[in-house]
This record gives structure tokens, sequence and C-alpha cells, in this order.
């Protein structure tokens, strides 16, 4: 039940006396606040009574403006009734009162009807198709429960023998005869290449690493038919960690016999051990 | 000839599980036909025996009775080749999104995943798949045959289900570019 009055110039209505001054003074700190925000001009004293909402006009704006009470069950046309009483009565309106009034009751009546507009119902979201890489980026533990799982059965698979294909393994050793060479021979082609090998930058690398399988590949071109020595095999402008990296995968293709090493006068020569073999046809992993 | 034994044989002599239109075609037998013999070879050497029948990468072959795993390796000695968390991650990861990028695989994990990746590779776990019809043409990375076979699966429908990650659906790869093999 809505109760509007136009109450002129008298005090605002109270309900209680006990709460009058109280109320009072709540009244003028609301509306001295409303002064400001409706440009230094009260509105006419028009006095709001309902189920939401009592005290004046100015009062009511304030209130909807800070979000305080909801619009939605305040009946405005009323209150708009009662504008136009206060305009009818007065024999010269105050034209900033009324004005201040009318920006009021402006900012009710358009905030009532964004209120009374249907809300949107928010759109279903369709259903991704794929996975979300930024959300997957947050949770490390997205697919613990499948490496977990993998661990399993990896451990588990472990302990079943199949018979075995017909693979060349890498680490198989077919051969590793090293006759009449010794070890200070090797080392001493690898010293040479080291001590002409460039010093590596101190900077952290900008691209990652070569496998040791690329290595072998790049070693195996390198050597020829003939016998060459390990210095000679080697790119002129080789760092020090390749030069290791180079001798590691030298050693590596002895083993699995794809070069022959052999000691001529104390120097460590090496060769390709098929004759027709080409570094890119050669299947070094199975 | 008895038809569980020429089974038998076919299996016992494959160096790689036997898809089962190719046992079909050998025994002369339709592939329901074929599959009821498998299921009664698996039960036989389930009961007696030291080998037992397994559906692994997608066809059919013999292994060994897990119980004799440490006598196995007392003989055979093999190399065990351990899988570090980092590469069971990234495994997993190929597993369940593949074909993807090693950059898509660096945004999920958030690191830097292309010696993992080269490793994988190595180990003939993951495998080159193509390339995305994308600038720079990036690497497509899949597993192999032998993933599945490593992993004791026999197709990557296996894979657990993950909480919240929508199984792979390939659909949804055409909108990413098309893949270039």
């Amino acid at each position: 039940m809505l109760n509007v009055l136009f109450i002129g110039r008298m005090a605002p209505k109270i309900k209680s006396a006990q709460s009058k001054k109280g109320a009072q003074a709540i009244q003028t700190r609301l509306e001295a606040k409303t002064v400001t925000l409706l440009g230094l001009v009260l509105p006419p004293p028009i006095q709001v009574e309902c189920e939401e909402f009592t005290g004046s006009l100015g009062a009511l704006f304030l209130c909807v403006k800070d979000r305080k009470i909801d619009l939605s069950n305040v009946p405005l046309a009323p209150i708009c009734e009662a504008y136009f009483f206060y305009l009818a009565e007065l024999d010269s309106p105050n034209l900033d009162e009324a004005g201040s009034a009318l920006v009021a009751l402006a900012y009710l009546l358009e905030r009532k009807a964004w209120a009374l507009l249907p809300t949107p119902e928010p759109e279903p979201q369709e259903v991704e198709q794929c996975y979300d890489l930024a959300r997957l980026a947050f949770d490390p533990d997205y697919f613990s429960g499948a490496i977990d799982s993998l661990s399993q059965w990896k451990s588990e698979r472990d302990q079943l023998y199949f018979r075995q294909t017909q693979q060349t393994d890498i680490y198989q050793i077919q051969h590793a005869p090293l006759i009449r060479v010794r070890v200070s021979d090797l080392s001493s082609a690898f010293e040479k290449v080291l001590d002409r090998a460039i010093v590596d930058s101190t900077l952290p690398r900008i691209s990652s690493r070569r496998s040791m399988i690329a290595v072998m590949r790049e070693v195996l071109w390198a050597v020829s038919d003939r016998w060459r020595m390990f210095n000679d095999l080697v790119p002129s402008d080789i760092s020090r960690t390749d030069a290791v990296y180079w001798f590691l995968a030298l050693l590596e293709l002895i083993r699995i016999g794809q070069i022959d090493v052999r000691s001529e006068s104390g120097q460590a020569e090496f060769s390709r051990r098929s004759k027709n073999l080409s570094a890119k046809s050669v299947k070094l992993i199975s | 000839m008895n038809p569980l034994d020429s089974l038998f044989v076919l299996l016992f002599v494959a160096d790689a599980p036997a898809t089962l239109s190719n046992l079909a075609t050998t025994l002369c037998f339709t592939e329901g036909q074929t599959e009821q013999l498998l299921d009664s070879l698996a039960s036989k050497l389930s009961q007696v025996g030291p080998v037992q029948l397994m559906q692994i990468g997608g066809g059919y072959q013999l292994s060994t009775k897990p119980e004799y795993s440490e006598l196995l390796a007392r003989f055979l000695r093999p190399q065990p080749q351990r899988l570090s968390r980092n590469l069971l991650e990234t495994l997993a990861i190929v597993a369940y999104r593949q074909p993807l990028t090693i950059a898509e695989i660096e945004e999920i994990r958030g690191v830097q995943s292309d010696y993992s990746v080269r490793v994988l590779c190595e180990r003939g776990l993951l495998d080159e798949v193509g390339k995305r019809m994308t600038p720079g043409r990036p690497i497509l990375y899949g597993t192999t045959p032998d993933f599945l076979h490593q992993f004791k699966l026999n197709d990557l429908s296996q894979l657990p289900e993950l909480q919240n990650v929508l199984p792979f659906s390939p659909e949804s790869e055409s909108s990413n570019g098309e893949i270039l093999v």
C-alpha cells in the first residue's frame, strides 16, 4: 500500500514520537547529501510511504542511486501524481525545486524501466570439443591420473616377454675389436681436436642441443672410405662441447661396428667400415 | 589339423601383434569364427601353460605370464628403459590430444618440451604424423603402434578417462588448420 503526500513546507511525516529526533537527523543527513547530488537544490517535500521505503523523494532518490532498495516494488505513478499536485497547488512554484524533483523522478523512472525489462538469460556455453589449453596450463596435475596409469601399465608390461622382432638395436654390440689401437692413441686424437676447438660461450644456448643420434649421423657422414685422423674429420670451427659430442659419437660408432679404427705410428685413424654405406641410409636406431 | 592348434602356431611364430583379419584369412575362417577360436585359446592358455594370449597393439600376440618375469629377466638381461615423470607427462598429453605440435605441448605443460618429444621419438613412442597448415608448418606428433605395445594397450580408447577432459575428437582438429601429411 503506497501513501504519497505532498506536505508543503511542513516537517517530514514521522510516525513515532519517540524516534522523532533520530528520524529527523537521518532525514536531514540524507537530504543534505541529496542536495549535492541534485544540484544544490532540495526536491519538494514529497513524502513516500510504502512497504519498501518510507521517506522523502530526495531520500528515495539517494537510496535508489546507492542501490540500497529494490525499486521494482515501489510504484512511481502516485509519486508522479503527487509531483503534479505539488505543481498545481503552488501559486508560484520554485522552478529550481521543481526541476530538482523532475530530475529525481526521471532518474527513478529510468531505473524502474530498466528494472522491469526482462533479464536476458545467459546463453548456454557450447561444449568445446577440444581441450582448454589455457585451463590445462594452470593445472599441472591434470594428467596425473593418466601418468600414474601409464606408469603402472609400463611396469606391468615390463614383466611380459614377447617374441623379439628382427630389429637391430643400436646398443647391441656387433663387434668391437680394437686391434693394435691403444687408448692413448684415441685420447691423443681427442686432445688435438680439443686444443684447437673454440671455447664455448658462457651465455645460455638459444637452441636445444641435438641428440647423440644426430651427432652420430653427422660423424658417419664426415668419415670417408679412406683412413683419416679425427682432427681432419671435425669442422674447423668446432666448439669444445661439440668436440666432446663428436668424440663420444665416434666411440659409439666404433662400438657398434660402423667405423673402423687403426693406429699408424701412434696416430689413430678412422674409416667407414661398410664402403657402400651412405650416412643417410644408415639406420642407427631400430 | 585342429583349428585351435593352427591358431596357436600362427601366434607362436608371430613377432608382432596379428590382426583378426590376417588370422582369419590365413586360417580360411570368418572373423567371427576366428574370434571364437581366439576366446577359446585365451581361456585355455590362461588355465595351463606359461604363455598367455593378449590383445595388444591392435592385434593378438602370445606373451609369457608375469610369474615368469624374474626367470626371463635373469636369462635375457633386458636393458631397462625407464621413463621419467616428465617424459610420461609429455607422452600422456600427446596420447590424449594427438596430433599436436610441440608448441601446444609446451602450452599445456608450461615448460619447454622439445627435448622430451625428441627422446620419446628416439624411443619409438612418438612419431611425426604430419604438419599443420598454419604459418611455419609446425610438425604434428602422435603416438606410434609401439606406444600401445609398450603400455599393454590395444587401442587409444583404453586410456583412462580424465576428469573434466573431453575425449579426443579428430573433427576438432579441422578448425585449427588442415593437417598436411
